[in-house]
Order: C-alpha cells, then sequence, then structure tokens
C-alpha cells in the first residue's frame, strides 16, 4: 500500500504532501447496489479503474476563490433550481467566509449543482460513489475501522468544522475520508430505494424500470449502510451544514 | 428497509436532512438549465424552445426499456385522453431519453412513430448531449435512476408538468399515482 501511497505523491510532486490530487485504485469493490437477478447468487465484485482525487475536502478558501470567479454562484445569485435557500449560509456574507467558515475548513452547505460546477472550473469531476467509496475502504481490515467511522458518525457536527488534513492520509496519500464531513458524489441518486423490490409482484415495479435490489457487500457493514441511507436521503439542491465535496479526475 | 427506513427518520429527527419548500409562486424555472438536446428530427433545442409557453409534461424514458417505459407512454396517453379535444393540442409532451448512446436520432424517430400513434399533444423524443446532461435534468426533475451493469437503467417513474415558464406544477412520482395529480393542475393551467 505504501508503494501505491508514493506513486499517489508522484502525481503531485513538489507540492505538500496534502495538497493536489492523489492516485486511487484501481481495486475491485462490490457496489452497495447490486443487480439481483433472481437466482439468489450474490453480485459480482466490479473493477473501479484508477483515477485522481483531491487529497482534502474542498475548503472555503478554494470555493471563495471559485465564487469570485464565478458570480452565477455566489449566494443570493444562484438560481433556486441548483440550490436550496441553505446555500453557504454559514459564510458572513456573499464573498467573505467569515469566523463560522475558517478559510482551510472544508467547504459546507453546497448543493451538488455548485459541487460540480466548481469541479468542473478546474477541469474536474465529482468522484463515483463506487470511486468514493473504493478511496474509503483503505484501511477497512484494520481493528476498529468501523467503530471509529460509526463513532464519528453518532457526533453532532461542530458549529465550526476543523480544518482539513490535519491527520494522517489513508494508504492512497488521501484525508479526512471519514471523521470530517460527509461528501458529494456525482451519482447520488444511485441510491435508489422504495421497499424491497425483490418480491415478485411488488407494486414498486411499477415505479422501478428493471428490478433491482439492495444488496451490501457485508450487511455488518453499517457504515458503508448509513452512507447509502444519507445519501438516498438527498436531492440535488439540498445544502446542508454537515455535507461538502471534492474533485475526481481521470488518469491523464 | 424497515432498518433503511429507521435510519433515515433518525437522521431527519436529527436535523441532518433539511425539507426545503417554495410556494408555487417562486418556484424556479427549468429554463435556467439552459440544457440542449436533439430531437427525433436532428434539430438542437431548448427546454424553453419547446416549451415556448405551453403547458408540458415531461418525462424520461429510454428506448430499450421494455417495462416501466411503455407504462409510462400508457400513463401519459390516458391522462391527455382525459382533456377536452381542444385542449390537447395546447399541451406538449417531451420524452427524454436517459440513454443519448443508444437511442440516437434514428432511434428517437422510431419511437416516435411507437409512442405517438393515433392523435394528440404535439410530442418530441429528445436526448441530451451526453450523460453528465442525462444527470442534471434527472437531479432537476428529482428523477432517480442507476445504470446496470448489463445496460439496463433503474429509473423512477416521474412525469413532471411545467408550466409556459417552464415552473414546476404538478409531479406524479410513481405510476400509482392517481391521474388527478397532475390532471387538476394541468386543467387550471389549460383554463383560458
Amino acid at each position: 500500500m505504501s508503494a501505491l501511497a508514493l506513486v499517489g505523491m508522484l502525481v503531485v510532486a513538489g507540492a505538500a504532501p496534502s495538497e493536489g490530487m492523489a492516485r486511487v485504485g484501481p481495486g475491485r469493490i462490490q457496489p452497495a447496489f447490486q443487480q439481483d437477478r433472481g437466482d439468489g447468487a450474490a453480485g459480482a465484485e466490479i473493477e473501479v479503474p484508477a483515477f485522481l482525487l483531491d487529497r482534502h475536502p474542498v475548503t472555503n478558501a478554494e470555493f471563495l476563490e471559485f465564487v469570485r470567479r464565478h458570480p452565477e454562484w455566489q449566494r443570493g445569485r444562484v438560481s433556486p433550481l441548483f440550490a436550496d435557500e441553505r446555500y453557504l449560509a454559514r459564510w458572513a456574507s456573499p464573498l467573505d467566509p467569515g469566523p463560522d467558515a475558517p478559510l482551510r475548513a472544508p467547504v459546507t452547505e453546497v448543493s451538488w449543482f455548485a459541487a460540480r460546477a466548481y469541479c468542473k472550473s478546474r477541469g474536474a469531476r465529482l468522484p463515483t460513489e463506487n470511486e468514493w467509496e473504493l478511496a474509503a475502504r483503505a484501511g477497512a481490515d484494520e481493528p476498529g475501522f468501523t467503530a471509529r467511522i460509526l463513532a464519528w458518525y453518532a457526533q453532532p457536527t461542530p458549529k465550526v468544522l476543523p480544518e482539513v488534513a490535519r491527520g494522517e492520509p489513508n494508504a492512497w496519500g488521501v484525508y479526512d475520508l471519514h471523521g470530517l464531513v460527509w461528501e458529494w458524489v456525482s451519482d447520488f441518486t444511485n441510491a435508489l430505494v422504495s421497499g424491497d423490490s425483490r418480491d415478485p409482484g411488488d407494486p414498486d415495479r411499477i415505479q422501478f424500470c428493471g428490478a433491482g435490489a439492495l444488496a451490501l457487500r457485508d450487511k455488518r457493514d453499517y457504515a458503508t449502510f448509513m452512507r447509502v441511507a444519507f445519501r438516498s436521503s438527498l436531492e440535488a439542491r439540498y445544502s446542508i451544514a454537515n455535507l461538502g465535496f471534492r474533485c475526481a479526475r481521470d488518469l491523464p | 428497509m424497515n432498518r433503511l427506513f429507521a435510519i433515515l427518520f433518525l437522521l431527519a429527527s436529527a436535523g441532518l436532512l433539511g425539507a426545503p419548500s417554495a410556494s408555487a409562486a417562486d418556484e424556479p424555472s427549468l429554463f435556467d438549465l439552459r440544457t440542449r438536446l436533439v430531437d427525433q428530427h436532428g434539430q438542437t433545442v431548448t427546454l424553453e424552445s419547446l416549451v415556448d409557453g405551453h403547458a408540458t409534461l415531461i418525462t424520461m424514458f429510454y428506448g430499450s426499456c421494455h417495462f416501466a417505459c411503455p407504462m409510462l407512454n400508457a400513463r401519459v396517453r390516458r391522462i391527455e385522453a382525459k382533456l377536452p379535444e381542444a385542449d390537447r393540442a395546447k399541451l406538449r409532451i417531451l420524452f427524454v431519453t436517459f440513454d443519448p448512446e443508444r437511442d440516437t436520432v434514428e432511434a428517437l424517430r422510431k419511437l416516435e412513430g411507437v409512442y405517438s400513434a393515433g392523435q394528440g399533444a404535439p410530442r418530441w423524443f429528445l436526448r441530451p448531449q451526453d450523460a453528465d446532461a442525462v444527470a442534471e435534468l434527472a437531479a432537476v426533475l428529482g428523477i432517480r435512476y442507476r445504470v446496470m451493469s448489463d445496460g439496463t437503467i433503474n429509473h423512477t417513474s416521474v412525469i413532471t408538468l411545467l408550466d409556459g415558464h417552464g415552473r414546476v406544477r404538478g409531479r406524479m412520482d410513481g405510476l400509482d399515482q392517481p391521474d388527478e395529480v397532475l390532471l387538476r393542475p394541468l386543467t387550471e393551467l389549460l383554463a383560458p
């Protein structure tokens, strides 16, 4: 794993180890959602190609720079189609994060549309759910991994969020995947949940085209289950106090 | 799945989730999306140029879908059939594909033949330019979907009613909803 972290660090040779993007993957994961073919067979693992991922979540300082250059994403100017009324609500003013949003803290209260626009402005994109989960799984075999994540999920969100990259990076050289904020993924609407659609004749077959079932790779993996549940409750314009994001990019 | 709803309930009651609400008057316009689509005739169009001041039903589908999508179309036709004949021409109907790769202009033209049989409101069969544009439109319409490894696309069946300014005036989320969910606001919109 350390060799992989080294490869990742070469991508941003010369930059501080917590800045820039890290190379993550390739790796295999079993997606949270799998197709149920009705034969009871567990879904196959899928290959996630290697990609680049921001080492830390996007900060208030970075997002401030973005809204300066793209006024259409400033609070008060953004179309309500793309962000609800809590968009950047903790910022002191549209161009001043202020004391409740330290420059080095992760930006939150940004909608999926705003997060996407930010990444696009950098020639990047949001990570897919599978990419994010692959990055977040580093260290999953260590004892206490899930317990530590669940302990964080149980904590209330502090009024002022701490700075990014204060702790240790994971094996990919990525910081803060657990323990700071929840993060947007590009395909959060993956979590297509409305009852259990495995029952034959289920009324949900009327709502869904094709049949799918929630199939977690390990039913004891409650942390993944929590993230899936959280994402399934989101709408693209929601701006939430503990939901931030980071960007990804295909390998050059 | 009950455990999942229990978690959602906990998240909601812990104040982690919000349910932003807006009154119909300050509802944002879908025209803000400025998305460009290609119709079944190969013309590049926008939502604004398609709606063009008309009450419009918009839904997302894909051509190789054999189960829910024909039902979605049947539902649109049923709602249309319940309107007085003079009102049908005032309505516009947009079908946007989730699958711009396979639903080429040619494929959309074939679908027009299948989905438009008989007379009714003018219909457009549309493809966004790429998967990114699909995701964006689905997001503003509140449609959840996922592309499966075998190429099928699981998606929620949502029919949205827009007024002539592109504002959402009605929404049927799931085909188990009664026609009245859309018929009532539609009748209001079409009233002279």
